[in-house]
């Protein structure tokens, strides 16, 4: 398959989730706004939840997927896994990022 | 299943994916020269390798008078069948309206073809109307013969224990019904066929085996049932090698028995009995439920054209050029997609191959260049294991193995590979109806 054609296949996998990702970006605007005027240092608490956060979404995404963990069983099952774990708590740190800065500042 | 699984929304925003955005920010193949030809193309067939084919050319020449010829007002994305019938998918999630695939610019003839005379370029419809053509594409799938099994017929799917995957999105989620069925009773024997004939998409009756028995362990105790394979070739059950040897292995390990050189020839549904060919002679298989799978050829108006293979081992398939797919008689006729008499090149999969392929030819025919592409076989199947894993089985002429993805073991169990069919496949396969993969 040409990267073409994966890009091609990719867009018009997430056509169905356009909801989802609108929902994601909503999300940190409406984080970011509430949290705007605080510029601290975050909770280190932040980064726990953060990873806790990537841990679980990689754990539940098998049955996400009408599958289970018992069938992640090659090298690319894994590394898919620990790329939705990476994203997962990247994003749980960017959305929690202004509210733990503020929750110690209130 | 809910409702919402159903992805109404989600074809509203394939039309604006395919409007706009895709075209937009992608680019896509195309020829080097500006195509003028006021050629008289016709397509028939509305199914995958009819609608791929029509937007394609759609784009590639403009001014050409393309119609495509069909009777079918909805399009079913048939590899979702499997899915279905496993209780996974709802039958709406694969049902669509051919008109929202078809280029808005191609004539639409809503029938089928009666007849066809390639000698004078013509063919004609079901009311006689007579239809000329400069180039023909024939795309009109293949035909479920239920009727050369004594007894079944394709209202019997959803009753008596019967079920079969490929008759429709009703008679996969009614397949599904009789292996609910089954599971509720506790107990029973489940036994699955495999037809004499090339079939499309020929993985699904053994994907359908393994996740009726996948859900039989999940949901029940897999002790109290017996599982039969029933194959009318003798130790094999699927035409790779390399995959018939995993899958005979793996129903060994799951005390799946197999049954070699036996044929469905007959049916009785109100007692539970089929009837199969041995070479020893008939004899009768009790069960509790059946998963049919019907032979299948050519739709009639094609084997019984001059256009079908007449002889060989795809009598009465369409007779092309397995890697040019021209026709081989016929320099103006091209076929695509499950009616083609090739060694391979029955799935949807084999479509996305195909139509770049005709595509091309055609164009050199037109400009009476030597045809430049050659289609090698290519057929894919997501050979699902149980509900949640799968094998991706890529292969060519030959039985070569052809895998996409240098990252993924085409032989090895992979959650990743489930993922793809169960959420990529049907999103890739739109963007195959339009023409863009």
């Amino acid at each position: 398959m040409t990267f073409l054609g994966a890009l091609v296949i990719v867009w018009y996998s997430i056509i169905p989730y356009w909801w989802l990702i609108a929902a994601m970006l909503s999300g940190l605007v409406l984080s970011y706004l509430l949290g705007r005027k605080r510029r601290d240092r975050p909770s280190p608490w932040l980064y726990v939840v953060s990873i806790v956060a990537g841990v679980a979404a990689a754990l539940l995404a098998p049955y996400m997927t009408q599958s289970r963990l018992l069938y992640v069983a090659t090298t690319p099952d894994y590394i898919a896994l620990m790329l939705i774990a990476i994203v997962a708590a990247f994003y749980s740190w960017l959305l929690l990022k202004p509210l733990f800065q503020s929750a110690r500042n209130r | 299943m809910s409702d919402s699984n159903c992805d109404i929304d989600r074809r509203t925003w394939l039309k604006l994916g395919m409007a706009g955005v895709v075209s937009g920010l992608l680019p896509m193949p195309s020829y080097s020269e500006s195509r003028q030809s006021t050629a008289k193309i016709v397509v028939v067939g509305v199914g995958a390798a009819g609608l791929a084919v029509a937007n394609r050319l759609t784009r590639e020449l403009p001014n050409a008078r393309i119609t495509v010829i069909g009777k079918q007002a909805s399009h079913f994305y048939q590899p979702g069948f499997t899915l279905v019938a496993s209780g996974l998918w709802d039958a709406c999630k694969v049902e669509t309206s051919t008109k929202e695939w078809l280029p808005p610019s191609v004539h639409w003839l809503q029938q089928d073809v009666a007849e066809f005379d390639p000698d004078h370029n013509r063919l004609f419809l079901e009311n006689r109307v007579p239809v000329d053509y400069d180039l023909l594409v024939i795309a009109t799938g293949c035909q479920l013969n239920y009727g050369e099994i004594e007894g079944m017929a394709p209202e019997l799917i959803g009753q008596h224990g019967i079920g079969s995957v490929y008759a429709g999105p009703q008679a996969a989620a009614a397949t599904n019904e009789m292996v609910s069925s089954l599971i509720a009773k506790g107990a029973g024997r489940a036994i699955f066929t495999l037809c004499h004939t090339p079939l499309k998409c020929a993985g699904a009756p053994i994907k359908f085996a393994f996740t009726s028995l996948s859900r039989v362990m999940d949901e029940t105790n897999r002790k109290n049932y017996q599982f039969d394979f029933f194959s009318p070739y003798p130790q094999t059950v699927f035409a790779v090698p390399a995959y018939n040897d995993f899958v005979l292995q793996r129903w060994q390990q799951q005390d799946v028995k197999t049954h070699f050189s036996h044929k469905l020839v007959a049916i009785a549904p109100e007692h539970k009995r089929a009837v199969f060919a041995t070479p020893d002679g008939q004899h009768e298989e009790y069960y509790d439920f059946i998963h049919v799978v019907p032979p299948m050829s050519a739709p009639d108006v094609v084997r019984n054209s001059p256009l079908a293979w007449q002889s060989g081992k795809f009598s009465g398939w369409l007779e092309v050029d397995q890697y040019s797919l021209q026709h081989r008689r016929y320099a103006n006729v091209f076929g695509i997609g499950d009616v083609i008499g090739t060694p391979f090149g029955k799935t949807a999969a084999s479509v996305k191959l195909q139509a770049p392929v005709v595509e091309a030819n055609l164009l050199a025919y037109l400009e009476e260049r030597p045809l430049p592409a050659a289609y090698n076989g290519y057929t894919s199947c997501p050979l699902i294991t149980a509900v949640g894993t799968a094998i991706l089985a890529e292969f060519g002429y030959e039985g070569k193995l052809l895998p996409s993805f240098p990252f993924i073991d085409p032989l090895e169990e992979s959650w990743l590979v489930w993922v793809m069919k169960e959420k990529m496949l049907q999103p890739a396969y739109y963007a195959m109806l339009n023409g863009r993969v």
